[in-house]
């Protein structure tokens, strides 16, 4: 007996997905998907993002998606702010029900942002929805200019990329041209944004950003 | 390892599909994935077979056609294959691409026996 079915691998992860846009959307959170290689600095740019977002009065949790420790939870516990960790032990990547699991422990009607830093990889967090407003991918350059082409799919999806560690530029042979070139081949009308995390460089910009987005969600009803 | 979420979602999705059908087992799957899904289908097979062990998809066959990353060029109007890590158009180099396929992830049918045959 042959059953047709033509339906996506994932859709069950699909439907959760859509469930938590959903709620997110009744409560206007913004969440954003944090996705890199492991080392690009996504920690760093969570620690540096919050108190800058405190000081606007926005309300901030983090969802921490580590294969093994909670070394990156209790950096970001410093502030203040609500951290949930998901272990994945082992799982290279988060699915939506793991983030339905953690929203048990967060109280939606106090937040305005969700971060999600994704488990350290360019491959299959770009393959799983959560739920997210945007998927922000971040590059560091260090890892090559070549990146952007390799991963298609993960720079194809996302809202933003962030070339990070901008810093090292002076001392790496990054071709910002060849980054750039693949960008808009692959997503023309992505935002980019060049930063040194560590350096409290590109910040600015990347706020602006976040605060857009939070207004937008407010202004779509 | 992205082969094993996909190899898992599947195997969970064929579960819930053999209860909904009726189905005792599993003969074959057939899948169709676009390239850009980056999906090495021997990995994928070998992933599939080790989670299906002891389950109704044991002995399933994997059938996986993979799709070439096709697009439609929106200024010369033509269809084109791209060659890998290439995002334009090989006609005339424009990068206002329709997406034709590349990107699936899909299940097209399974073959099975029912609970009832004998
Ligand atoms: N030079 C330089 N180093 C940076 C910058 N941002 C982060 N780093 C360093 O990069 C290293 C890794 O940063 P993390 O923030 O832990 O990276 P991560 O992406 O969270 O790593 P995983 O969670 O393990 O995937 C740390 O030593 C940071 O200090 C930057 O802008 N410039
Ligand atoms: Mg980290
Ligand atoms: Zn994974
Ligand atoms: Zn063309």
């Amino acid at each position: 007996m042959q059953i047709k079915i033509m339906q996506n691998i994932l859709a069950a992860n699909e439907r959760k997905a859509n469930e938590l846009r959903s709620l997110l959307k009744e409560k206007k959170i913004l969440m954003v998907n944090l996705i890199s290689s492991p080392g690009s600095g996504k920690t760093t740019l969570l620690e540096k993002t919050i108190p800058l977002l405190q000081a606007k009065n926005y309300r901030v949790a983090v969802i921490e998606g580590d294969v093994e420790t909670d070394r990156d939870a209790q950096r970001l516990m410093a502030y203040g702010i609500p951290v949930i960790l998901i272990t994945t032990s082992g799982a290279c990547h988060l699915e939506s029900v793991s983030i339905e699991k953690a929203f048990e422990s967060l109280n939606l009607d106090e937040l305005d942002i969700i971060f999600v830093e994704n488990v350290g990889n360019l491959v299959c967090p770009a393959e799983f929805d959560i739920g997210e407003d945007a998927k922000v991918a971040l590059l560091s350059t260090p890892e090559g200019d070549d990146k952007v082409a390799k991963y298609p799919l993960l720079f194809q999806e996302a809202s933003l990329v962030i070339l990070n560690k901008v810093d090292l530029l002076a001392f790496i042979p990054f071709k910002e041209s060849y980054f750039e070139e693949d960008l808009k081949q692959i997503n023309p009308q992505v935002a980019v944004i060049k930063m040194a995390a560590q350096q409290d460089m590109g910040l600015e910009e990347w706020i602006d950003w976040l605060r857009e987005m939070v207004s937008r969600k407010h202004r779509t009803d | 390892m992205h082969e094993l979420g996909v190899a898992q979602s599947l195997l969970d999705y064929l579960e819930k599909a053999a209860k909904e059908h009726h189905l005792k087992k599993i003969k074959s799957v057939t899948l169709k994935i676009g390239k850009m899904r980056q999906i090495v289908p021997e990995t994928l097979v070998f992933l599939f077979q080790t989670l299906a062990e002891g389950t109704i998809a044991e002995q399933a066959q994997l059938q996986i056609e993979l799709l070439p990353v096709r697009v439609h060029c929106l200024q010369c109007n033509q269809t084109a294959d791209l060659p890998p890590r290439k995002y334009s158009c090989p006609h005339c180099g424009n990068s206002s691409l329709e997406w034709v396929s590349g990107k699936e992830l899909i299940i097209d049918h399974i073959e099975g026996d029912p609970i009832d045959a004998n």
